[in-house]
Protein backbone atom coordinates (compact mmCIF):
# COMPACT_ATOMS: atom_id res chain seq x y z
CA UNK A 1 0.00 0.00 0.00
CA UNK A 2 3.14 2.55 0.73
CA UNK A 3 3.93 1.73 -2.98
CA UNK A 4 1.20 2.74 -3.87
CA UNK A 5 0.34 6.08 -1.26
CA UNK A 6 3.95 6.97 -3.29
CA UNK A 7 3.16 6.20 -7.00
CA UNK A 8 -0.64 7.60 -7.20
CA UNK A 9 -1.38 9.71 -3.59
CA UNK A 10 -1.01 13.21 -5.26
CA UNK A 11 -3.65 12.38 -7.68
CA UNK A 12 -5.73 10.00 -4.85
CA UNK A 13 -6.15 10.97 -1.06
CA UNK A 14 -5.13 7.79 0.58
CA UNK A 15 -6.27 7.38 4.19
CA UNK A 16 -5.82 4.21 6.51
CA UNK A 17 -9.11 4.30 8.80
CA UNK A 18 -8.06 2.46 11.82
CA UNK A 19 -11.49 -0.05 12.93
CA UNK A 20 -12.13 -2.37 16.04
CA UNK A 21 -9.22 -5.06 16.49
CA UNK A 22 -9.62 -8.06 14.34
CA UNK A 23 -7.46 -10.17 16.95
CA UNK A 24 -7.82 -9.16 20.11
CA UNK A 25 -6.56 -10.99 23.34
CA UNK A 26 -9.79 -11.00 25.17
CA UNK A 27 -11.18 -12.54 21.34
CA UNK A 28 -10.23 -14.26 18.66
CA UNK A 29 -6.58 -14.56 18.75
CA UNK A 30 -4.35 -15.57 16.26
CA UNK A 31 -1.39 -17.91 17.13
CA UNK A 32 0.56 -15.57 14.51
CA UNK A 33 0.22 -12.98 17.05
CA UNK A 34 0.85 -14.74 19.94
CA UNK A 35 4.23 -15.45 18.64
CA UNK A 36 5.38 -11.89 17.55
CA UNK A 37 4.23 -10.43 20.65
CA UNK A 38 1.01 -8.60 18.97
CA UNK A 39 -0.92 -8.86 22.30
CA UNK A 40 -3.60 -5.90 22.74
CA UNK A 41 -7.28 -6.40 24.23
CA UNK A 42 -10.20 -5.01 22.27
CA UNK A 43 -9.92 -1.25 23.38
CA UNK A 44 -12.35 -0.08 25.64
CA UNK A 45 -11.35 4.06 24.69
CA UNK A 46 -10.31 5.99 21.92
CA UNK A 47 -7.15 7.06 23.35
CA UNK A 48 -6.62 3.35 23.96
CA UNK A 49 -7.65 2.62 20.64
CA UNK A 50 -5.39 5.82 19.18
CA UNK A 51 -1.94 4.25 21.29
CA UNK A 52 -2.51 0.75 19.58
CA UNK A 53 -3.04 2.25 15.96
CA UNK A 54 0.38 4.60 16.90
CA UNK A 55 2.27 1.75 17.62
CA UNK A 56 1.38 -0.17 14.53
CA UNK A 57 2.22 2.98 12.42
CA UNK A 58 5.45 3.23 13.84
CA UNK A 59 6.09 -0.38 13.74
CA UNK A 60 4.95 -0.81 10.07
CA UNK A 61 6.83 2.53 9.06
CA UNK A 62 3.37 3.47 7.89
CA UNK A 63 3.24 6.94 6.12
CA UNK A 64 -0.33 6.74 4.97
CA UNK A 65 -2.58 9.35 7.11
CA UNK A 66 -4.63 7.33 9.91
CA UNK A 67 -8.16 8.23 10.40
CA UNK A 68 -9.53 6.70 13.75
CA UNK A 69 -13.10 5.08 14.02
CA UNK A 70 -14.68 5.93 17.22
CA UNK A 71 -15.75 3.89 19.90
CA UNK A 72 -19.33 3.26 18.14
CA UNK A 73 -17.55 1.94 15.08
CA UNK A 74 -19.48 3.59 12.90
CA UNK A 75 -17.38 3.81 9.86
CA UNK A 76 -16.27 0.29 10.68
CA UNK A 77 -19.87 -0.82 10.45
CA UNK A 78 -20.47 0.88 7.47
CA UNK A 79 -17.97 -0.17 5.57
CA UNK A 80 -18.00 -3.94 6.59
CA UNK A 81 -14.75 -3.68 7.24
CA UNK A 82 -13.81 -6.25 9.64
CA UNK A 83 -10.80 -7.36 9.55
CA UNK A 84 -10.25 -5.73 6.78
CA UNK A 85 -11.33 -4.18 3.33
CA UNK A 86 -10.23 -2.00 0.63
CA UNK A 87 -12.37 1.17 -1.33
CA UNK A 88 -11.85 3.73 -3.78
CA UNK A 89 -14.29 6.29 -3.94
CA UNK A 90 -14.57 8.29 -7.08
CA UNK A 91 -14.57 12.20 -7.33
CA UNK A 92 -18.36 11.70 -7.21
CA UNK A 93 -18.51 10.44 -4.14
CA UNK A 94 -19.41 6.95 -5.18
CA UNK A 95 -18.01 3.50 -4.19
CA UNK A 96 -15.68 2.86 -7.54
CA UNK A 97 -14.06 -0.21 -6.09
CA UNK A 98 -14.85 -2.37 -3.19
CA UNK A 99 -12.03 -5.27 -2.06
CA UNK A 100 -13.22 -8.19 -0.42
CA UNK A 101 -12.73 -8.80 3.33
CA UNK A 102 -9.07 -9.67 4.42
CA UNK A 103 -6.56 -11.70 4.56
CA UNK A 104 -7.72 -13.49 1.50
CA UNK A 105 -10.01 -10.78 -0.39
CA UNK A 106 -7.03 -7.96 0.01
CA UNK A 107 -6.05 -7.09 -3.19
CA UNK A 108 -4.28 -4.30 -3.63
CA UNK A 109 -3.37 -4.58 -7.49
CA UNK A 110 -7.50 -4.72 -7.92
CA UNK A 111 -7.35 -1.26 -6.25
CA UNK A 112 -3.82 -0.02 -8.47
CA UNK A 113 -6.42 -0.97 -11.22
CA UNK A 114 -9.45 0.84 -9.67
CA UNK A 115 -6.88 3.79 -9.29
CA UNK A 116 -5.76 3.78 -12.55
CA UNK A 117 -9.69 3.12 -14.36
CA UNK A 118 -10.76 6.32 -11.88
CA UNK A 119 -7.56 8.29 -13.43
CA UNK A 120 -8.68 7.32 -16.73
CA UNK A 121 -5.04 5.67 -16.96
CA UNK A 122 -4.13 2.85 -18.86
CA UNK A 123 -4.22 -0.93 -16.85
CA UNK A 124 -1.14 -1.78 -15.01
CA UNK A 125 1.62 -3.59 -17.66
CA UNK A 126 1.90 -6.52 -14.85
CA UNK A 127 0.61 -7.84 -12.17
CA UNK A 128 2.53 -6.28 -9.03
CA UNK A 129 3.47 -8.28 -5.81
CA UNK A 130 0.96 -7.86 -3.07
CA UNK A 131 1.97 -4.67 -1.06
CA UNK A 132 1.63 -4.56 2.47
CA UNK A 133 -1.78 -4.60 4.57
CA UNK A 134 -2.16 -2.46 7.46
CA UNK A 135 -2.79 -5.18 9.80
CA UNK A 136 0.31 -7.26 9.97
CA UNK A 137 -1.51 -10.50 10.26
CA UNK A 138 0.04 -12.77 7.28
CA UNK A 139 -2.02 -15.04 5.49
CA UNK A 140 -1.38 -18.67 5.04
CA UNK A 141 2.00 -19.88 4.13
CA UNK A 142 1.61 -21.08 0.25
CA UNK A 143 2.56 -24.91 -0.41
CA UNK B 1 -10.82 -54.50 -10.40
CA UNK B 2 -14.01 -53.83 -7.57
CA UNK B 3 -11.43 -53.00 -4.93
CA UNK B 4 -9.65 -50.91 -7.21
CA UNK B 5 -12.55 -48.94 -7.68
CA UNK B 6 -13.61 -48.29 -4.28
CA UNK B 7 -9.95 -47.27 -2.78
CA UNK B 8 -10.29 -44.42 -5.97
CA UNK B 9 -13.83 -43.62 -4.03
CA UNK B 10 -12.41 -43.49 -0.96
CA UNK B 11 -9.37 -41.38 -1.54
CA UNK B 12 -11.29 -38.96 -3.64
CA UNK B 13 -14.29 -38.28 -1.06
CA UNK B 14 -11.56 -37.81 1.13
CA UNK B 15 -9.65 -35.11 -0.53
CA UNK B 16 -12.75 -33.57 -1.00
CA UNK B 17 -13.85 -33.09 2.44
CA UNK B 18 -10.51 -31.69 3.18
CA UNK B 19 -10.70 -29.30 0.52
CA UNK B 20 -14.19 -27.91 1.89
CA UNK B 21 -12.84 -28.47 5.44
CA UNK B 22 -10.03 -25.99 4.39
CA UNK B 23 -12.26 -23.96 2.48
CA UNK B 24 -14.31 -23.39 5.50
CA UNK B 25 -11.42 -22.57 7.75
CA UNK B 26 -9.52 -20.35 4.83
CA UNK B 27 -12.60 -17.87 4.77
CA UNK B 28 -13.25 -18.06 8.43
CA UNK B 29 -9.75 -15.90 8.32
CA UNK B 30 -8.22 -19.16 10.64
CA UNK B 31 -4.37 -17.56 9.57
CA UNK B 32 -1.58 -19.67 9.29
CA UNK B 33 -2.37 -22.27 12.78
CA UNK B 34 -4.13 -19.71 14.90
CA UNK B 35 -5.65 -21.18 17.31
CA UNK B 36 -9.52 -22.41 17.38
CA UNK B 37 -11.31 -20.54 19.23
CA UNK B 38 -14.76 -21.46 21.83
CA UNK B 39 -16.75 -18.31 22.82
CA UNK B 40 -15.27 -16.07 20.57
CA UNK B 41 -15.93 -18.54 17.45
CA UNK B 42 -19.56 -17.82 18.87
CA UNK B 43 -19.12 -14.27 18.56
CA UNK B 44 -17.56 -14.43 15.20
CA UNK B 45 -20.91 -14.24 13.37
CA UNK B 46 -21.84 -11.73 15.22
CA UNK B 47 -18.49 -9.37 14.61
CA UNK B 48 -19.26 -8.88 10.87
CA UNK B 49 -21.91 -6.43 10.43
CA UNK B 50 -23.94 -6.60 7.35
CA UNK B 51 -22.14 -5.99 4.14
CA UNK B 52 -24.71 -3.17 2.57
CA UNK B 53 -22.16 -1.01 0.48
CA UNK B 54 -22.13 -2.03 -3.07
CA UNK B 55 -19.86 -0.36 -6.26
CA UNK B 56 -21.44 2.39 -7.56
CA UNK B 57 -23.59 2.95 -4.00
CA UNK B 58 -22.91 6.35 -2.53
CA UNK B 59 -20.02 5.92 0.11
CA UNK B 60 -21.11 6.64 3.11
CA UNK B 61 -20.22 9.77 4.76
CA UNK B 62 -17.96 9.83 8.19
CA UNK B 63 -15.46 12.44 9.98
CA UNK B 64 -12.93 10.73 11.62
CA UNK B 65 -9.86 12.00 13.63
CA UNK B 66 -6.40 11.92 12.45
CA UNK B 67 -3.93 9.86 14.58
CA UNK B 68 -1.89 12.98 15.86
CA UNK B 69 -5.79 14.22 17.10
CA UNK B 70 -5.10 17.56 15.44
CA UNK B 71 -7.20 17.45 13.08
CA UNK B 72 -10.83 15.63 11.60
CA UNK B 73 -11.12 14.70 8.01
CA UNK B 74 -14.49 14.08 6.49
CA UNK B 75 -14.87 11.83 3.43
CA UNK B 76 -17.44 14.45 1.73
CA UNK B 77 -15.18 17.01 1.64
CA UNK B 78 -13.04 15.28 -1.56
CA UNK B 79 -16.72 15.02 -3.66
CA UNK B 80 -15.53 16.96 -7.03
CA UNK B 81 -12.12 16.86 -6.14
CA UNK B 82 -10.16 13.95 -5.50
CA UNK B 83 -10.71 10.29 -5.54
CA UNK B 84 -10.43 8.56 -2.16
CA UNK B 85 -8.34 5.13 -1.16
CA UNK B 86 -9.28 3.62 2.16
CA UNK B 87 -7.34 0.92 3.67
CA UNK B 88 -9.39 -0.27 6.86
CA UNK B 89 -7.68 -2.33 9.00
CA UNK B 90 -6.21 -3.09 12.77
CA UNK B 91 -2.91 -3.92 14.14
CA UNK B 92 -4.14 -7.39 15.13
Amino acid sequence: MERLYKQYGKQVAFYVVYVREAHPTDGWQLGINKKEGVLFRQPKSFVERLGIADQMCSKLDLTIPTLIDGMDNAAGKAYAAWPDRLYLVSRKGRIAYKSGPGPFGFHPPELEQAIRNELGLEPAASSRPQDERPSRRRRAKPR
Amino acid sequence: MKRRRYGWFVILVALVGLVAWQSAALEAGAGEQGSKPSGPRARRGKQRPPDLLKAGDVATDFKLKSLDGKHSTKLSSYRGKQPVALIFGSYT
